[in-house]
């Protein structure tokens, strides 16, 4: 069972000469969690069963957790609720990748969608694709307003492939598929170049909570911390951080310490 | 100085997060004004260093904004990186460790202006910064604010960091 350092921020490693490993996004992968069931409750997001999210409620989208790349077992539990799980699904997930995982469909029948986001960005483009996560809206086409589909007859649960656009505002339509009857106008959506999106459809065509769309932005031009610092405010002066660290954490782990040793010849 | 600690990965509830994102009123951020901590000063557009490192402003009394994160009032993380010292003294975050929540942070653009309300200051082990929560894409509209702390080493350099996190309150 992998520990899930990064995620919960457990405490450092206690191992001798510990190299401070930046997450740069390449030992990592970046994972956010969508609630997309029009009915099921406020829910905690368990991973390898520890609690990840806490209390995400239906049209949450999560910030990306960073987690060490590798399969995992998801559950997702009612808010508050250890003991009951309403879905679980195991995961799969690579190094440098973004991913959602949501739930959707009408708690009787909930499940876990899991897909890759697209984290390779254009300048002056966008890329979008659409994700069809509403239960009782049939088949759709998304389209400029009054044109020709950008795409087509995507039924429930199908998520498209992503389109390359022109960075720019579009007026939008959902349509059932094949017909030119508008399900929902979207006024206005600003894309912006080197930006990639997910537009989920969720809700309910008939009831409550209502069919919307909600746009994300996906994934990240990820980097590392900045090098903010020369020196000038510091109050000891060479203070080897770093071999302290590991000593003192291998002195409280019983970790035996190698120290290279002077070899008089 | 705050003790190092751990950030939980952090979770939008319904009311952080604006639904209807699909209008953009945002800007290219051009200046930095923090009052209770006496920051007023240009911001530069600045990308990776040539190790994958979140670049830094060339003046260490301006600050570096991420160009692949968000603008100014924008969805998204809007990720500004400041000195916290040079080689002799104090640059300009070098009391970002002293600012306290609920105090305002702006960015501005000739007539346009972002209005943040600071939420937390943590400090992480350079090792231990959560990333995905600063650069990758968010729901909420918030600004990260970035700089050196704890003890210093010739070699590996501050061994952490500070982050600032603000929410936009008004354009």
């Amino acid at each position: 069972m992998k520990k899930l350092m990064s995620l919960l921020g457990t405490l450092a490693l206690a191992f001798a000469f510990v190299l401070p490993v930046s997450a740069d996004g390449h030992e990592n992968a970046m994972v956010r969690v969508l609630h997309a069931s029009p009915d099921a409750p406020a829910v905690d997001v368990y991973v390898d069963g520890e609690v990840a999210v806490e209390g995400a409620e239906f049209k949450d989208l999560t910030d990306y957790l960073t987690l060490p790349a590798g399969d995992y077992n998801v559950e997702i539990k009612p808010a508050g609720d250890a003991e009951t799980v309403v879905v679980a699904a195991d995961l799969s997930i690579e190094a440098g990748k973004f991913y959602t995982a949501a739930a959707i469909g009408q708690l009787e029948n909930i499940e876990i969608a899991a897909m890759e986001d697209d984290a390779n960005f254009e300048d002056g483009k966008s890329k979008v694709r659409v994700a069809h996560f509403a239960p009782d809206a049939p088949a759709v086409d998304v389209a400029p307003k009054g044109g020709d589909p950008l795409f087509s007859n995507l039924e429930f649960k199908a998520v498209s492939d992503y389109g390359t656009l022109d960075a720019g505002t579009y007026d939008l339509e959902v349509r059932p598929a094949g017909a030119t009857d508008v399900v929902k106008a979207l006024d206005g959506v600003a894309l912006e170049g080197g930006k990639n999106y997910t537009a989920f459809a969720i809700g309910l065509l008939e009831g409550e909570p209502a069919f919307e769309v909600l746009l994300a932005a996906d994934g990240g031009e990820m980097a590392m911390a900045p090098e903010t610092g020369q020196g000038g405010l510091a109050q000891t002066a060479s203070m080897n951080w770093l071999l302290a660290a590991a000593v003192v954490g291998a002195a409280a782990a019983g970790f035996y310490v190698f120290r290279r040793q002077k070899q008089d010849a | 100085m705050p003790t190092a600690e751990f950030a939980e990965p952090q979770v939008l509830t319904s009311k952080q997060v604006d639904r209807q994102t699909f209008h953009s009123n945002s800007f290219v951020p051009a200046r930095l004004v923090i009052p209770s901590i006496d920051v007023d000063t240009s911001i530069e557009a600045v990308g990776k260093d040539e190790a994958g490192r979140m670049d830094t402003p060339s003046d260490v009394n301006h600050v570096g904004w991420y160009q692949y994160g968000a603008k100014a009032g924008a969805t998204g993380n809007v990720v500004l990186s400041g000195h916290l010292d040079d080689l002799n003294g104090p640059a300009i975050f070098a009391n970002l460790d002293q600012l306290p929540i609920g105090e305002l942070v702006t960015l501005q653009r000739k007539d346009q202006v972002a209005t943040y309300e600071v939420v937390s200051v943590k400090q992480y082990r350079l090792d231990q910064v959560p990333l995905a929560s600063i650069f990758a894409a968010t729901q909420s509209k918030r600004i990260q604010l970035i700089t050196c702390a704890g003890p210093y080493d010739e070699n590996l350099g501050y061994r952490d960091r500070i982050v600032v996190t603000a929410h936009l309150i008004e354009t």
